[in-house]
């Protein structure tokens, strides 16, 4: 498991507040919650993009907190996927592979290997722009995913996804992350996403309290 | 990626209060601010701002109209209706003062005159602005409305302007702002009566070098302004995504009053050159000047095309923008045309070759923040959450501006560029303040027009929008081989 | 990328090449002393005497001479204040007679000596002081066409009929010379009180205000306006240049003020030996001849306008004495009239 501690956000118009949370550090581990619950907010806190004094993130020996953004080793899709569009599918994951420091070799053995498992040989060679919502939705998993992430944090990656497409993307994410062997934590508020993928399910109201503030 | 935001957040705040710095630093703030005059001052300004805000708008309304036709019917014909509506904001503010200062004669001088020009220059624009808000926010009642049997007249009256409304105000504001600022046409065409604030700041600078009184003039101008753009940019508007006909709403008359106008304005343009052809034997007075002065404003518009992109490049460096940075550059509106341009002739030498380094900057602290508030901030913001992704990869700061941050601003900050660049080859009234002779091009022009050859004026200008037609087909041209290399 | 940057190099280059290339003549006129002269717009201006001045004394000074323009001589002196030191100014052409006090406080200047001159005797007082040579002189007047039908003896008053409202270009006092004398002109002979109370008038009366003598004048000659403050020698230009006898100056039933024009040189001078000989050059009758017909004013030397078309400029037999107001009583009349400016709004 890892831990996460004194999680505190102050943003105009809500407190909220996560004394301690234990994430699974293998399998999906599902956070669920309303829109607007503050899900994505402690996604965001985890990744480093709110302020959080104090905060804790054990995972073993290390304290990802307080590691930087880009040390902390994280693979990260957005509900919004933010494939970079100028470049094709494959470049948008080759990209993440040598920011990370990964050699050609590895790269072409991994590569190889997700593509295959995500379906991309086909679009590979797409400009991002033009690719499907599924499409895009399997490029943005490969490229988090490409450079052996410590951790993988999904923002409700199928909700702007088609209901027969969600369903193909589900198996693939749970078949990869196995077959990896990357510890997940998926937020989301769909249901099925809680019934097809979770190892475990964690509710919002069970470990955080929000206060919202009066304007 | 902390220290490189910060560092450049920090000199980018510090660039930009600079004039106010230098300013303040040489002068204190009189105290004994004559109130009368700055009363006076003011209402000059409101009064000619609000006047011609008014009537580019009703003019502006009436020539959305005729976009609102052609819209999805002739495309063809919409698309040349926009570059007509365009033609006065790319043109050289000098070529669009030439022209309707040849048309109407004897040319109104005072509130008038000073109306007629910002009512010409800005009505295209605002015609484009009113014909996006158009598709925005009526389409969805229009179908609705057709189906009632609901007229024409009976639509706009009593459903599509209360719709309308905020954003008419918003587009009105806007209009003032930038109309309150006018600095150059209240200059020319004021008569020396009714000075506005702008003006009396630059006099105050020029004629009775009472610098004090000119930072706190600037200040009082500066807090106006921000407080009228900030309000004029709350309510943002967002490019139209969808692709429906309004067509039923619009209508010809507009269509007329574009061509009308631009018609006129060029036939009177024309008759300006022609006669400045048949004076052409005046011009070897000038003799190798000419060129030289053609060459300087190429070279003028080349330096400042290249502090602006290097300017821009750095700014995507900060990668994430920080909030108070996004607004400040909403917000910040230079002191004053005339009193930036006197902190940087304080700065700066006064030998005429410092004049190549004065005017691209004075373009960079004027420009800037009106091209980021015009689209090129939003779409920095908008690659917010790719650059988030490439910092989660470990993707340092340079590394995301290479690959993800500048591929996708380059296009973007190139036209930005390219039209600064253009502004700065047609530039006299910047140039007037901060250089000591006719070394441009638009200076000789500007010269010739305040001693009213209109000719000559006319014919000089003439060449002047060739230099800038020039400038802007070269980042044009850029433009297009980089794309083609991209798809190849 | 590459590409690009190749591109705007090459470009870049280009236009650096031409630059120099053009300035050949410039860096090797490096090695000459620059002479630097502050004067106003129609002076320096192509159809001025300037440019002509210029060459003729480049061919025998060994340097090379740069005009350095102040719009129009009324902020000659606030340029030179800000930017003279700094760039160097080593004359300054255009002062009138209402600026020599302000112009002798604010800066200090090198005396000259040009007791040799033979001045005519209408400017005689006008040379009697030790820092500033008289270089020109003119009568003011009303200047309109014989078409417009108006009568060619007006009086001041007569100005602020409806058959002028809007049709008369003046020039701004604090930025024109001309301007300045208008100002001055209805004062004396008006008196304080009524002087402002016909300004306020002329306030609204008045076309424009514009702030050099080239501007009201170009409005003018474009038919924007049908009358000018300028010059009785004003129609004479048309006459030669244009052949146009249509243009007529008034005569004023009040006297009517003469402006001498003025060159002096600044003791922060660089180059004050060449300036002195650029002076000398005014002064000769060659000089004295190329201003007149360039300028449009009469010579101060005697002997020179005979001879020429000048000679027949009629001077109006009832002039103002000149006089030298002090600084106080010019920025007061100044601060006045910004004053009356303030009554009037867009």
């Amino acid at each position: 498991m890892s831990t996460v501690e004194n999680l505190k956000i102050n943003k105009s118009g809500f407190q909220l507040t996560v004394d301690r949370w234990e994430i699974l550090d293998e399998g999906i581990h599902v956070l669920m919650g309303a829109s607007g619950s503050g899900k994505s907010t402690i996604l965001k806190a985890l990744m480093g993009f709110e302020q959080t004094p104090g905060l804790i993130w054990k995972m073993g020996d290390i304290n990802l907190a307080a590691l930087p953004i880009d040390k902390k080793n994280l693979g990260v899709v957005f509900q919004t996927w933010d494939l970079f569009p100028h470049m094709t599918a494959f470049e948008n994951v080759q990209f993440a592979a040598k920011v990370r420091g990964i050699s050609a070799d590895e790269f072409q053995t991994r590569w190889s290997l997700i593509s295959q498992q995500l379906k991309m040989t086909e679009f590979s060679n797409t400009i991002s722009e033009q690719l499907s919502g599924g499409e895009k939705q399997r490029t943005a998993l490969a490229r988090a995913i490409i450079g052996k992430p410590r951790f993988l944090l999904l923002d409700e990656p199928f909700s702007a996804l088609d209901a027969d497409l969600r369903s193909e993307a589900r198996l693939m994410l749970k078949e990869i992350v196995r077959s990896q062997k990357i510890p997940t934590l998926l937020v989301t508020h769909d249901l099925d996403d809680v019934k097809y993928l979770s190892d475990k399910v964690t509710q919002m109201a069970d470990i955080a309290s929000v206060v919202r503030l009066k304007k | 990626m902390f220290n490189t935001r910060v560092v450049l957040s920090v000199a980018t705040l510090f660039l930009f209060i600079s004039p106010f710095l230098i300013l303040l630093s040489f002068f204190s703030f009189d105290q004994s601010l004559d109130i009368k005059e700055l009363w006076w001052a003011v209402k000059n300004s409101f009064t000619q701002s609000a006047l011609s805000a008014v009537i580019c708008l009703f003019l502006g309304f009436v020539a959305s109209l005729g976009l609102i036709k052609t819209q999805t019917k002739n495309p063809i014909i919409h698309a040349i209706l926009i570059g007509l509506c365009l033609l006065p904001q790319f043109l050289p503010p000098l070529v669009v003062l030439v022209a309707i200062m040849n048309g109407l004669q004897p040319f109104p001088m005072g509130l008038s005159g000073i109306v007629i020009v910002h009512a010409f220059s800005y009505f295209g624009m605002t015609a484009l602005l009113i014909e996006n808000q158009s598709k925005n926010v009526l389409t969805q009642t229009l179908q609705s409305a057709q189906i009632l049997g609901v007229s024409k007249f009976r639509y706009w009256w009593s459903i599509g302007l209360p719709l309308l409304r905020k954003d008419l105000v918003l587009i009105f504001t806007y209009l003032i702002a930038v109309f309150f600022t006018s600095f150059s046409i209240p200059l020319i065409v004021g008569g020396g009566k009714g000075t506005t604030l702008e003006v009396l700041i630059y006099e105050k600078v020029r004629f009775s070098t009472d610098w004090s009184s000119a930072v706190s003039l600037s200040f009082v101008q500066t807090a106006i302004i921000f407080i009228l753009s900030f309000l004029a940019l709350k309510g943002r508007t967002q490019f139209a995504k969808q692709n429906t006909s309004l067509q039923w709403l619009g209508s010809y008359t507009g269509v007329f009053l574009i061509i009308l106008l631009m018609v006129g304005f060029l036939i009177s343009y024309s008759s300006g050159v022609i006669s400045g052809l048949q004076q052409i034997g005046n011009l070897s007075l000038y003799g190798n000047e000419l060129i030289e002065a053609f060459l300087a404003s190429l070279f003028l518009a080349f330096l400042t095309y290249s502090l602006f992109m290097g300017f821009l490049y750095l700014f995507c460096l900060m990668g994430l923008v920080y909030r108070p940075i996004d607004i400040f550059m909403s917000g910040y509106i230079a002191p004053s045309t005339a009193l930036t341009c006197f902190a940087l002739l304080i700065l700066f030498p006064g030998d005429h070759l410092w004049s190549y380094i004065k005017i691209p900057l004075a373009f960079l602290l004027l420009g800037f923040p009106s091209l980021y508030r015009l689209g090129w901030g939003e779409k920095l913001k908008s690659l917010k959450n790719q650059i988030r992704i490439a910092q989660t990869m470990g993707a340092k700061p340079f590394e995301i501006l290479k690959s993800i941050t500048w591929p996708q601003m380059k296009s973007h900050s190139r036209f930005m560029s390219g039209l600064m660049a253009t502004w700065a080859c047609g530039d006299f009234a910047i140039s007037r303040v901060l250089s000591t002779k006719d070394f441009t091009l638009g200076l000789i022009v500007e010269s010739l027009l305040t001693s009213y050859r209109m000719g000559l004026a006319s014919l000089l200008s003439f060449l002047l929008i060739i230099a800038c037609g020039f400038c802007f087909s070269i980042v044009l041209g850029m433009d297009y081989v980089d794309r083609r290399k991209f798809k190849n | 990328m590459k590409h690009f940057f190749i591109f705007i190099t090459a470009v870049f280059l280009f236009l650096f090449v031409a630059h120099i290339n053009k300035n050949q003549n410039f860096l090797a006129s490096e090695q000459k002393p620059t002479v630097r002269i502050f004067a106003y717009s129609s002076f320096t201006s192509k159809w001025g005497p300037g440019p002509q001045l210029k060459n003729l004394f480049e061919q025998t000074c060994e340097c090379v001479v740069e005009f350095i323009e102040g719009s129009d001589s009324g902020i000659l002196l606030q340029r030179l204040k800000v930017e003279g030191q700094k760039l160097g100014a080593d004359l300054v052409i255009g002062f009138d007679q209402f600026d020599l006090q302000k112009a002798t406080v604010e800066l200090s200047w090198r005396a000259l000596d040009f007791s040799k001159i033979d001045f005519d005797s209408q400017i005689l007082l006008a040379s009697k002081n030790e820092y500033f040579v008289p270089y020109d002189w003119g009568v003011l007047s009303f200047v309109t066409k014989k078409s417009k039908g108006f009568s060619t003896t007006l009086s001041l008053d007569d100005l602020l009929k409806s058959q002028f409202a809007s049709k008369i270009a003046l020039q701004d006092p604090r930025t024109s010379s001309v301007g300045l004398q208008f100002v001055m002109w209805v004062l004396k002979v008006k008196g304080e009180t009524e002087g402002y109370e016909y300004l306020k008038q002329m306030m609204k009366q008045a076309h424009s205000f514009s702030p050099s003598w080239s501007t009201a004048y170009g409005l003018f000659k474009s038919d924007q306006v049908d009358m000018v403050l300028s010059y009785a020698a004003s129609p004479l230009y048309h006459s030669i240049e244009e052949k146009n006898d249509d243009f007529v100056s008034l005569e004023m039933i009040e006297p009517q003020p003469v402006q001498v024009e003025f060159v002096g040189i600044p003791s922060f001078c660089k180059n004050c030996e060449k300036a002195e000989e650029f002076v000398n050059l005014m002064m000769s009758p060659e000089g004295q001849k190329i201003i007149m017909e360039k300028n449009y004013m009469l010579p101060v030397l005697k002997n020179v306008k005979i001879g020429t078309p000048f000679e027949t400029i009629k001077i109006p037999f009832r002039l103002l004495d000149i006089e030298f107001p002090s600084l106080t009583e010019v920025d007061g009349v100044l601060t006045r009239w910004s004053q009356i400016r303030r009554e009037i709004s867009l």
